[in-house]
């Protein structure tokens, strides 16, 4: 796919992940990579910023921050490699926001439209899983180590996990959803703290 | 250094790091940026910013039952990809791109082909925007241009429709050359073609209605307007209300123009689209000065309540001061002669005195007509008789009657006149507070008897009635003045003071 389709992909399946995202009331979700890119960002252990395609904040009383990946896939591609670099950081983002007792305990989802890893499936958000995918980024996300070993905070791992999201959405998900005169409805009426 | 546009205020929030600033300063910029094109506009900010279903702003306008929700959009792409116009587009609202830089070129025609003909949705972007509000340094010429634009500015955020990104509707931006007839023909032709592409038809229809105004008023012709409304013309008359903004645009271009618009069919038209209220109104914000034509050809067709004579400040200067309507003190007045009539829909309005003479019988019947005048309020030394017209009797023949038989000095404090429609109620004139007071009154009603009846002392010229009144003939319910009845001689007008001595009657 030439890259200026597969941008316009990516994007179109940003603002879906968006809509059906918002359309569940609980979620909002005003920045874009796309569009405000700082707003994106989180912070490594090492410095370094990585970008996530959404972001923004649970309604109610939960209030965390949310940043979602976005995969527009039809095919599996490349997803079982990107998923375990995207554990990895948010392991390392997570550790960055603990180190400097900043952590604003942002959660994470990965959004797809094709499953993945489908032998893995049901593990894909367990802490081991976590566990082994930080391991195989070490280097790239330059952790520390200790006689020779990396050095990883089980603790965080599940932390980690507790704070992951994984869903597959499907192209005729908005006819399963509320009209958009119906959802403006709803939301007047329920009036999530935080909108 | 961030200037002043829509573009910059944006960019000037987009740089926050701090993602409450970005939204307070994108939403600042966006509401006062509308608040400066359409004043009229009531600005709801939601809680919401960028949000796939809720809008960031509502939009309401007072008398108008529609509310046209706002969508900020970071860019057109952003919101070609969110399928904006095919997901929200049903309720009309307006998508708003934010940052415009990769926008118009490479997006645009994209979008326009994705476009419903039939939606009712606009798309629209800060520099579009931005080009409606920049202060432009453009001469005064007196052009059909300068009503046209603001208009359409003001409408634009209402009723717009489409794509309108910068350059759509740039020809409305220049100002035709001053006194220039066939320029000012041309602008309008584009104006009209403009608003029937980029407009909803009902916005559509109140700017074509506002272009057939200044067109007459810039030519003179007035033919529209004095199409019979039962004849199939291909051309049919607007009708409906003009808006006090429309009003604030429309008016002061047309009084200039007023004493080459003779038509009391074009003018009885402006008037039907007017309120006494909506005059009131906009005095607060404009002088409305000389509106001799406008009220004269409405003085059939607008209603007011409460009239009040008072002794004109000019008389006091000038001998015979130039007769006019305007509005004073918040209030439409009629000022000719010695006197000055303020009207107002509102009888809470305008105050009174309670000092005034009463006057003689034989001084004011001579003003008054047998068929309306319904009864009599007479004030004696001793006693008080009210005459009333029941079953037909002669109120004059009464009236003279009982001062000729009682031994009384009776003097009349107040009198009821039928009025000359069915709508209104009897006006009640009142000597002592020098009121005339109707519920519903035409107002040509309430100024005939102001100024012939409680002003008898001081009556108008020929000319001056025809100014004020428009007929050199009265055609209130002061008219038809009858024969005089028999021992009553009429009474020669004398020139009391109002100052509270008496010279007018015994």
């Amino acid at each position: 796919m030439p890259a200026e389709k597969s941008q316009e992909t990516g994007r179109e399946g940003v603002f879906r992940a968006k809509q059906y995202l918002e359309s569940t009331t609980h979620l909002r979700l005003p920045w874009t990579a796309y569009d405000h890119e700082s707003m994106c960002k989180r912070q490594r252990l090492d410095g370094s910023k990585k970008v996530y395609d959404l972001s923004g904040h649970f309604l109610g009383q939960r209030r965390h921050p949310l940043f979602v990946e976005a995969k527009k896939y039809s095919v599996v591609g490349g997803q079982g490699g990107m998923y375990t670099e995207y554990l990895a950081d948010i392991y390392s983002v997570t550790a960055r926001a603990c180190q400097n007792d900043m952590d604003d305990e942002a959660e994470f989802m990965w959004v797809t439209w094709h499953p993945f890893s489908q032998n893995n499936w049901a593990k894909l958000t367990h802490h081991d899983y976590v566990r082994d995918a930080v391991k195989e980024h070490a280097q790239r996300l330059k952790l520390p180590e200790s006689a020779g070993d990396v050095q990883i905070d089980d603790e965080l791992c599940r932390l980690v996990s507790n704070r992951l999201w994984l869903l597959v959405l499907s192209d005729r998900q908005h006819e399963l959803v509320l009209s958009p005169e119906e959802l403006k409805l709803a939301m007047m009426h329920l009036k999530r703290e935080g909108a | 250094m961030p200037g002043n546009s829509l573009q910059d205020a944006v960019a000037a929030a987009l740089n926050s790091s701090n993602q409450t600033d970005v939204i307070e300063g994108i939403k600042g910029a966006v509401i006062s940026e509308i608040e400066l094109l359409d004043p009229c506009a009531e600005i709801t900010n939601t809680d919401y910013f960028n949000h796939s279903y809720a809008p960031d702003l509502v939009l309401s306008w007072a008398g108008d039952r529609q509310v046209r929700e706002v969508y900020l959009r970071y860019n057109l792409r952003s919101a070609q990809a969110a399928r904006d116009v095919d997901l929200l587009g049903g309720s009309a609202p307006v998508f708003f791109s934010l940052d415009s830089r990769h926008d118009d070129v490479s997006v645009a025609a994209d979008f326009r082909g994705e476009f419903e003909a039939e939606s009712g949705a606009l798309v629209t972007n800060a520099p579009a925007i931005d080009g409606f509000t920049v202060e432009q340094d453009t001469p005064d010429t007196g052009s059909v241009s300068e009503p046209l634009l603001s208009l359409f500015r003001r409408n634009v955020v209402r009723g717009g429709r489409g794509l309108l990104i910068s350059g759509t509707a740039q020809r409305l931006q220049a100002t035709p050359p001053a006194g220039d007839v066939e320029a000012d023909l041309a602008y309008l032709a584009g104006f009209e073609e403009t608003i029937t592409e980029i407009f909803r038809p009902e916005a559509a229809t109140r700017l074509q209605r506002a272009a057939d105004i200044v067109r007459a008023a810039r030519t003179g012709d007035t033919r529209l307007f004095e199409q019979r409304a039962d004849l199939d013309d291909n051309r049919r008359l607007i009708g409906g209300k003009l808006e006090l903004d429309e009003l604030r645009i429309l008016l002061p271009y047309l009084l200039d123009r007023a004493n080459a618009l003779e038509s009391d069919a074009f003018w009885r038209y402006i008037g039907g689209m007017i309120s006494l209220k909506q005059l009131e109104q906009l005095a607060e914000t404009i002088t409305l000065e000389d509106l001799n034509r406008l009220v004269v050809a409405n003085l059939g067709e607008w209603r007011a309540a409460r009239a009040l004579v008072s002794f004109s400040p000019e008389a006091v200067e000038q001998e015979r001061p130039a007769p006019s309507w305007t509005v004073q003190a918040k209030m439409l007045a009629a000022t000719a002669g010695a006197w000055r009539v303020s009207f107002t829909a509102d009888k809470r309005k305008g105050g009174s005195r309670d000092d005034q003479m009463l006057v003689r019988w034989e001084d004011v019947w001579p003003n008054l007509s047998t068929s309306s005048l319904s009864s009599v309020d007479l004030q004696g030394m001793t006693r008080r008789v009210r005459v009333s017209a029941e079953d037909g009797s002669n109120v004059f023949a009464d009236v003279d009657t009982i001062s000729s038989t009682i031994n009384d000095d009776f003097r009349v404090r107040s009198l009821t006149l039928h009025p000359t429609d069915e709508e209104s109620s009897d006006l009640e004139l009142n000597f002592k507070t020098m009121t005339v007071e109707g519920r519903n009154a035409i107002l040509g009603d309430l100024a005939f008897a102001a100024f012939d009846v409680l002003g008898w002392r001081y009556p108008l010229s020929e000319d001056e009635r025809a100014q004020i009144l428009g007929a050199p003939v009265p055609a209130g319910p002061g008219i038809d003045v009858p024969e005089p009845p028999e021992a009553v001689q009429p009474p020669i007008p004398q020139l009391p003071r109002f100052d509270g001595s008496e010279s007018g009657g015994e």
